[in-house]
């Protein structure tokens, strides 16, 4: 990374005004859900309307950056702090000198005097005239720039974007990249390139349209993979006319393009746009981390210069687009550690859609695992080729329909009219109650829900009803309910490590539904303790509470990797593949399901890989368990699992002994 | 009582009356939320967190739908609902009437267009939608206000119309309309001196709640005594007496 530009001593630098500083534990628990667990005191950085990533620092850092909020040098700032806190002031310059120039470079930390550090708020007012454009309201603000919507004097609407007061930005790169491309197809028409009131501007043909993520929001919502697959087939050709005019956008986000009602796409901001063979480094690129290629996040995480944006580059960036617009989640994992997300785009493998809850797509995944590849030889040839091969993958066929076998056993299971609906005990009503709540789940059952509630209430009050009780409430939204559920949990839990695993499942997710997690952490973190101490095995739980977010996750890779071949289960080769994405541990999960030939690790290997394999073996085991059952039985171990396998990409296992 | 909504409803009344509780609260409540969707893994990444659901029903900035009811309507939003209101409009305080409308969460992408551009043409004073994944889930997560019955079926006939096709969830205790419960309707009852007013489906469910802990027996179906008790009460075909 660059170092700041000029002094230590004479260059007072400061936090903007709108600049946050934000505990983390202050933080709604959607976002915390989001971070992940962070060491206690942290604090998250941002600026509103900056495209930088949010960032994360030490409650160290949070208070010498607080030092900033008055105009200061680094050295009276690291003074100042060093007083306060009774350190050295030589080793705290030091040791905060790399954090210091690493907020200045992403211009969270920006000397007094430019315009950086003043708030960022809209320069004009609806009605108000810019030129010879009347404004009519503010699309987006952002740190350099602000982009209007606005008439010409026809009335016909345009985009205007322009420079902050005082900023040096031209917009004559943009404008060229846009003459180039000459509108009319994928990129807006330029009207003018000019100033007004000692600001530049770009006037630009306004194109109607939403961002694209809200397109592909709605037909996954729709659970329309046809519509998926041409929206994403139009964005990949969009970008195949780009490349093939000699021009690589440079900024891949999904709120760069705009998809209009009848499908036409618009590619927005070719500020950072390329046009020619480009190679070397270059110093300024930017964008968000989830959309480098690897090869880009490789350089930052080594604390290189970035490479120049190329066509190869560019592909796996709009593979990484393609991937979230298909899924509605990155291709791997999110972290709030920003060199650890790096990390994880340049080495990581995108994971499959079965890792993500998402039906397998085997022929899209496929050809996105080629655009992604981390050696750009292996990418295809062209953005043109990509997007080819993505229009021939086609959209997948998907099975709507219940099958007879699993409808007639919960038919009879449920039927109101029934012995099991009169007489179940609460174990049976237990059974009964994870049952119909997975089946309410598989096939978006109103009826089975209610059922699910009804045998969950009448399950009684231990540990295991309450786990079922708050899996209920969470599927109702029923967020008092399931707090209440989770509190009794907690308090009627059986000593012992069983619960543990339980509670991991039953908090996934959990801060989304502003649950707070910070009880059951610290519940989790005791009995984990004290199975340490006594010497029980604490690998598969430490790994489930880590993967739920309620622990941080632990530095046993050394110790999984030592483990004696045989040892362990599927499902703790499977949390460990998901911590660590260690294709050793995959192998492992998978020679323990042949193993065990369990259909609920048979399943798990299935979501671990995406691999259609597992998932016939476990169809083939429980169909011919349907066939081997005597007429008329009921068995709810059978039942449930032919329910699991109407969507095994998010299948679990019971939580506890179902049966 | 017949269609498709009866039916839910008297599934509701029986599934509900097996709850091991005599709380008329805790039963009303159940029987008032009968009928939402199971909000799991697929609703969770389908509808996202927070308000990102707006980008479902088209009302995502630039979305078509929102550039269509900013022209007619003025938006507020509540912590389960976001209201629309027709700008300049003078709707009465206490409408006379209101239209559920309830198609399957997975249907909301494609019906929703079509339920806001009919409601604007056919100028509904106000209307309502559920707010982020819970309220969309819901069965009544779109409800329509009325000053008379007429207008009120006029726009349901228009939208029996368009949304042909939709897959109906069906708000239980309300009145039927075209047969598939896509489409119902309801009158909040009048209001009583000093009592907080009461929505129609909070009323009903309240009746009903207390119906079914006082004549439920052991092994017996509920729904029959439930109905019949509510008869007396004057309702019949889950409308305001």
């Amino acid at each position: 990374m660059s170092q700041p530009e000029t002094g230590l001593s004479d260059v007072l630098f400061m936090l903007p005004p709108d600049a946050q500083l934000v505990e983390v534990g202050d933080l709604s628990l959607r976002l915390q859900a989001k971070i992940g667990p962070a060491p206690p005191g942290h604090v998250v950085v941002s600026r509103p309307g900056f495209r930088v990533t949010t960032r994360l620092v030490s409650a160290e850092l949070a208070r010498l950056m607080d030092r900033f909020r008055e105009p200061r040098s680094f050295v009276e700032a690291v003074l100042d702090f060093s007083q306060a806190e009774a350190r050295d002031p030589f080793a705290t310059l030091e040791d905060a000198f790399d954090a210091l120039a690493t907020l200045v470079d992403g211009r969270v930390l920006v000397p007094a005097d430019s315009p950086d550090a003043q708030a960022i708020a809209p320069s004009l007012a609806a009605g108000q005239a810019f030129g010879a454009y009347e404004i009519v309201l503010l699309v987006q603000a952002l740190e350099d720039g602000e982009v209007y919507r606005a008439l010409a004097p026809d009335e016909t609407p345009v985009a205007l974007k322009i420079a902050r007061p005082g900023d040096r930005l031209s917009f004559a790169h943009e404008a060229r990249i846009l003459r180039q491309l000459g509108g009319g197809g994928d990129s807006p028409r330029l009207l003018e390139l000019g100033e007004a009131h000692e600001r530049r501007f770009l006037a630009m043909e306004w194109r109607p349209g939403a961002p694209i993520a809200a397109a592909a929001q709605q037909a996954r919502a729709s659970g329309d993979r046809r519509r998926l697959h041409r929206l994403v087939s139009r964005l990949l050709a969009a970008y195949g006319r780009l490349h093939a005019r000699g021009v690589v956008h440079g900024d891949i986000h999904p709120g760069n393009i705009l998809m209009a009602e009848d499908g036409r796409i618009t590619l927005l901001d070719f500020g950072r746009a390329r046009a020619g063979v480009t190679g070397g480094a270059d110093i300024s690129r930017a964008g968000i981390a989830h959309f480098y290629e690897p090869e880009m996040a490789a350089a930052l995480a080594a604390d290189r210069l970035p490479p120049a944006v190329t066509p190869k580059g560019e592909q796996a960036a709009v593979a990484a687009l393609a991937y979230l617009l298909l899924t509605g989640l990155p291709t791997v994992d999110a972290t709030a550690e920003h060199a650890e997300l790096l990390v994880r785009i340049a080495r990581r493998p995108p994971l499959p859609f079965t890792a993500r809850g998402i039906e397998a797509w085997p022929a899209a995944e496929a050809v996105l695992i080629r655009a992604l590849a981390k050696d750009p030889a292996e990418r295809f040839t062209t953005m043109a080729a990509f997007a080819e091969a993505f229009a021939a993958a086609g959209p997948a066929r998907r099975r709507t329909r219940r099958p007879p076998s699993a409808d007639a056993l919960l038919g009879a299971a449920l039927d109101r009219a029934g012995e099991v609906w009169a007489d179940a005990s609460e174990l049976e009503a237990l059974r009964l109650g994870w049952l119909a709540l997975r089946a309410a789940l598989a096939w978006s059952d109103v009826d089975l829900l209610a059922a699910a509630d009804v045998w969950s209430a009448r399950a009684g009050d231990d540990w295991r009803a309450q786990a079922v009780r708050a899996h209920v409430a969470r599927a109702r939204c029923d967020r008092s309910g399931e707090a209440r559920a989770l509190e009794a949990f907690t308090q009627r839990a059986p000593p012992g490590d069983a619960p543990l695993a339980v509670l991991a499942r039953l908090m996934d997710g959990a801060g989304a539904r502003d649950i707070e997690p910070t009880p059951f952490a610290t519940w989790a973190a005791d009995r984990l303790y004290a199975a340490m101490v006594a010497g029980r095995p604490v690998m598969r739980d430490h790994l489930a509470l880590a993967r739920a977010g309620l622990l941080p996750l632990p530095d046993m890779l050394g110790a999984l990797a030592a483990l004696p071949p045989g040892a362990g289960d599927a499902d703790l080769w499977a949390l460990a593949h998901d911590a660590y994405a260690e294709p050793a541990f995959a192998e492992r999960a998978a020679v323990a399901a042949r193993r065990s030939n369990d259909i609920y690790d048979l399943l798990r290997v299935h979501q671990l890989t995406g691999e259609t394999d597992w998932l016939v073996a476990a169809r083939r085991q429980a169909h011919g368990a349907a066939r081997q059952a005597p007429a008329g039985s009921l068995d709810l171990g059978l039942a449930l699992r032919l329910i699991e396998l109407e969507t095994p990409y998010r299948s679990v296992r019971p939580p506890f002994d179902w049966l | 009582m017949a269609g498709r909504l009866a039916e839910l409803s008297l599934r509701a009344i029986r599934t509900v009356a097996a709850l091991p509780t005599s709380d008329v609260g805790l039963l009303a409540r159940r029987l008032y939320a009968y009928g939402a969707a199971p909000f799991g893994h697929d609703a969770e990444l389908a509808f996202g967190p927070g308000d990102n659901a707006l980008s479902v029903l088209g009302l995502a900035p630039g979305g078509a739908v929102r550039e269509l009811l900013a022209q007619y309507y003025e938006a507020s939003t509540y912590p389960g609902w976001i209201s629309f209101r027709r700008a300049g409009g003078d709707l009465a305080e206490a409408p006379a009437c209101k239209l559920y409308v309830s198609p399957r969460p997975e249907a909301l992408a494609d019906a929703f267009p079509v339920i806001a551009n009919t409601f604007a043409s056919l100028d509904v004073g106000s209307f309502k939608v559920g707010r982020g994944a819970p309220g969309l889930l819901r069965a009544d997560k779109i409800v329509a206000y009325f000053d008379d019955l007429d207008h009120l079926g006029t726009v349901a006939m228009a939208l029996t119309r368009a949304l042909r096709g939709a897959p109906p969830q069906g708000a239980a205790f309300t009145a039927e309309i075209a047969g598939d419960g896509l489409l119902s309707w309801g009158r909040d009852p009048c209001p009583v001196a000093g009592a907080q007013p009461q929505s129609w489906r909070s009323w009903i469910t309240d009746r009903v709640a207390e119906a079914i802990v006082a004549v439920r027996q052991p092994g017996a179906d509920p729904a029959p005594a439930v109905t019949a008790r509510l008869a007396e009460q004057g309702v019949r075909d889950w409308v305001t007496p």
